[in-house]
């Protein structure tokens, strides 16, 4: 029995020790960065898929299930676009426009920060319609020219870690 | 007075009239009826006679009867971070809390043991990670009131992730080592503590690269058991 078990033992150690080490921040995660370089996503996939990507905006979804990659009825979508004006005023600006479209739905007065992996400050909200099966969160970060922004969409609450680790994994080029 | 001396005669004559046995009692009880006769008492007494006695005269104790102090069924509580992956802050919110029934077919010198595990995750996420996992173990111990040991382990399992929601089925192995001790309280009952040190290692399976990783976690753990 003992020799079966060291066997056992032996065999389960020529599995692997592992590659990649899980203590470090968004370790094993995906990258994705546009042409232009202006700005890269670490994301962990799945459940984050890429859509597709055009110039400096981009689409990722979680599917409705592992097995599924049915983005039109995904979970959570995330757009990426370029926006002409700083990230305060364009966080301001989508919150506004949020509330004019869901009077009734919850959301912060006013926008807050957050900070990327590169120690880059942000601005963001999160919001959810008055029955709490629709939430949207909105996250700005400055770049060289204007800002970005990463609008989700989702029927699953996104003030949430995982939403908040992409969030983190999300970097603007500085030059 | 003749009255008298009659009547007391027959006070004295009754009691042992009424105290004797109706025949249709059965008959007259033997010694041997009300078991044996308290003779181990007596032979205790002749082997403690017989014993070497110390210089001081004073007869050293003997164990009647050895009781096993090794551990064979044990239920046990651990703690440790898995972490998790692709997640800006792995070591927030990764503690697990794991339920092991621990089974030893070998113990003595040598301690061979295999283990059942559930752990859960204890954080305030809405979806809480878990895994169920088979363990191996090996070690040494040293059998007494308290039990030394020292002790390495391997396992492997089904790890249930949920990240933004949705289930990630991910393959988990480990490997580990632990030293503690068991304390006897009675008989070979006992409580456990021991701490170590855990590498559990995930299968990662990246859909966009088609690719898999293997991520790693190295971590403290503590494990409190109680068992006989």
């Amino acid at each position: 029995l003992i020799r079966r078990a060291i066997l056992g033992a032996v065999l389960v150690a020529a599995i692997g020790c592992g590659d990649i080490n899980g203590a470090q921040p968004l370790a094993g995660a995906a990258h994705y960065q546009p042409e232009s370089g202006a700005w890269s996503l670490a994301y962990l996939s799945p459940p984050w898929l890429f859509v597709g990507g055009q110039g400096d905006s981009a689409g990722f979804a979680v599917a409705p299930s592992l097995l599924s990659i049915d983005v039109a009825h995904a979970t959570v979508t995330l757009t990426i676009d370029r926006h002409q004006t700083a990230a305060d005023a364009a966080a301001q600006a989508g919150l506004d426009a949020w509330k004019a479209a869901h009077p009734s739905g919850s959301a912060p007065a006013s926008p807050t920060n957050i900070t990327n992996m590169a120690g880059q400050m942000g601005v963001e909200f999160a919001a959810a319609d008055a029955s709490a099966t629709e939430f949207h969160r909105e996250v700005y970060f400055d770049a060289p020219a204007g800002c970005f922004g990463l609008v989700f969409e989702g029927r699953v609450p996104l003030d949430t870690a995982d939403v908040t680790s992409l969030v983190a994994g999300f970097e603007t080029a500085t030059q | 007075m003749r009255r008298s001396l009659v009547a007391a005669l027959m006070f004295l004559a009754l009691p042992a009239a009424a105290q004797k046995t109706p025949d249709d009692y059965g008959p007259t009880p033997t010694p041997d009826d009300y078991g044996p006769s308290p003779s181990g008492q007596a032979e205790r007494s002749a082997r403690a006679a017989s014993r070497p006695t110390t210089d001081q005269g004073e007869t050293p104790p003997v164990v009647e009867r050895l009781e096993r102090q090794a551990p064979i069924l044990q239920l046990a509580w651990r703690r440790f971070a898995v972490g998790r992956a692709g997640d800006a802050m792995p070591g927030t919110d990764s503690a697990m809390d794991g339920i092991m029934f621990e089974w030893y077919p070998v113990s003595s010198f040598v301690r061979f043991g295999l283990a059942t595990e559930y752990a859960r995750e204890n954080s305030s996420r809405a979806d809480h990670d878990w895994y169920l996992a088979e363990h191996l173990s090996l070690g040494l111990q040293r059998p007494g009131p308290i039990t030394p040991f020292i002790e390495g382990t391997a396992g492997a399992g089904y790890f249930k992730r949920f990240v933004v929601s949705q289930v990630q089925p991910t393959a988990i192995w480990e490997f580990g080592a632990n030293a503690g001790a068991l304390f006897h309280f009675s008989g070979p009952a006992f409580v456990s503590v021991s701490a170590g040190w855990v590498h559990p290692v995930w299968l990662l399976v990246s859909v966009d690269q088609m690719s898999l990783t293997q991520v790693y976690r190295d971590s403290f753990a503590i494990k409190l058991g109680l068992g006989f």
